[in-house]
């Protein structure tokens, strides 16, 4: 389960926060996962559970937004909707899509108090 | 979080309630008698904003790391695969194969190996027995190595000129993808005995290799593996990376591996000479 290091990751980002942002707890937190950044959401929410007992961000909220895959196309020239990262474009079939958007794994604010 | 490392603080002045992060690296150190210390009285409540990569401080460990490797002229290899693949195999027969080099006098360059392991010194007790240098890390619970951990493995190996710094990444196709260790090249093993769609299952990791190894190919008679079809998949999912075929046992594909390393030390740890100016 690699969202459990992932989820120490975050922990640590946040710490490092409370320390030069001065606050104590952390209410909440608002995420963007992409679609295409290889993260479960279901699996990083247990592994934030288990991380954070006993620290600042202990019982926080997660709010988390799923930005959707997206890549370029070089034959059809266009940006085209994408489920998976290094497949082909659905558009023609033909050539391998080089993704654009739907990798995100980032915090984008926080409650804290 | 030094939860990894147990690094120590420099700072006494006041402690975090779950982790000291105070570091002697270049770069990422803060400190934090500059800070306002908490007062205790921070009840009201109000938001960040902060657009931050939940990964960027490994990302910024990494290059620290691909720093010290540039300025001591080291080749930093990032070996991975699942588990039982043959990494710790090839591993020793690399160093068997260099070891026969330098004793006929080509490519004396010294080696030095980085295991990662969840709990056992196993691998690295079996590097040190052929006399090469070996660091153990121990990761528990984590699944992949990080930059932060190699940071502090390398500066405990001596980092001459020229090193071949080979690391053994946990066995894991997942994760370690994303966690950049400052290496130069990632090494991607797939053995016979697994099944041909493993690239597809594991693109992320897959795409990020440079260099993959088809291990275990003196299987290949014994299997009903189709090989092409893998060869396939590795190149729908990665059509830059470099693909070789290898086995440690009957030592096939061995000599086009150790040239492989060869030239790509010349190019990072000799530029000049290497691009014959
Ligand atoms: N037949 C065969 N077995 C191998 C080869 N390389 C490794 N093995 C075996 O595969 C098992 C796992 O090898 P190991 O190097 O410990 O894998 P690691 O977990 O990736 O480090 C061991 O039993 C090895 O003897 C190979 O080239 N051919
Ligand atoms: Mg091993
Ligand atoms: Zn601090
Ligand atoms: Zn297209
Ligand atoms: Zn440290
Ligand atoms: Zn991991």
């Amino acid at each position: 389960m690699h969202e459990l290091s992932l989820a120490i990751s975050l922990l640590d980002l946040l710490e490092e926060r409370a320390c030069l942002d001065a606050f104590e707890r952390v209410q909440k937190i608002i995420l963007e996962v992409g679609e295409l950044s290889g993260v479960s959401i279901p699996a990083l929410r247990q592994g934030f559970e288990v991380a954070t007992k006993g620290t600042i961000a202990e019982g926080a909220e997660m709010d988390i937004l799923e930005p959707p895959g997206t890549g370029w196309c070089f034959t059809c020239e266009q940006t085209v909707a994408i489920k998976d990262p290094f497949r082909t474009c659905p558009g023609c079939g033909k050539s391998a899509v080089t993704p654009t958007g739907g990798l995100e794994f980032r915090v984008v604010e926080l409650v804290v108090s | 979080m030094c939860i990894d490392c147990g690094c120590a603080s420099s700072d006494n002045g006041h402690v975090h309630p779950a982790h000291d992060h105070s570091h002697e690296h270049d770069g990422h150190g803060h400190d934090h008698g500059d800070h306002p210390a908490p007062s205790g009285h921070h009840s009201s409540t109000r938001r960040i904003s902060l657009e931050q990569d939940v990964l960027a401080r490994n990302s910024q460990l990494a290059n620290e790391n691909r720093n010290l490797y540039r300025e001591k002229r080291i080749l930093a290899l990032n070996i991975l695969s699942s588990p039982g693949t043959g990494k710790t195999t090839l591993i020793e027969q690399t160093i068997l194969a260099f070891g026969r080099r330098s004793r006929s006098g080509k490519d004396p360059f010294p080696l030095a190996v980085i295991e990662g392991d969840q709990a056992t010194s196993r691998d690295a007790d079996r590097i040190r027995q052929l006399g090469v240098p070996a660091i153990q890390i121990n990761t528990g619970k984590g699944c992949h190595l990080d930059a932060h951990q190699i940071g502090h493995a390398s500066r405990e190996l001596p980092l001459s000129k020229g090193l071949v710094l080979i690391i053994e990444n946990i066995g894991n196709l997942v994760c370690p993808a994303l966690f950049d260790l400052g290496e130069s090249a990632r090494i991607v093993l797939f053995s016979v005995t697994e099944g041909e769609d493993k690239p597809i299952k594991y693109p992320q990791m897959f795409q990020s290799a440079n260099l993959v190894l088809l291990t275990k190919t003196d299987l290949l008679p014994y299997l009903d593996f189709d090989r092409e079809m893998a060869l396939n998949n590795i190149r729908a999912i990665n059509p830059g990376a470099t693909i070789l075929e290898i086995s440690s046992k009957s030592k096939e594909g061995m000599e086009e591996w150790i040239e492989w390393i060869c030239s790509l030390q010349k190019r990072v740890c000799d530029p000049v000479q290497a691009s014959g100016a």
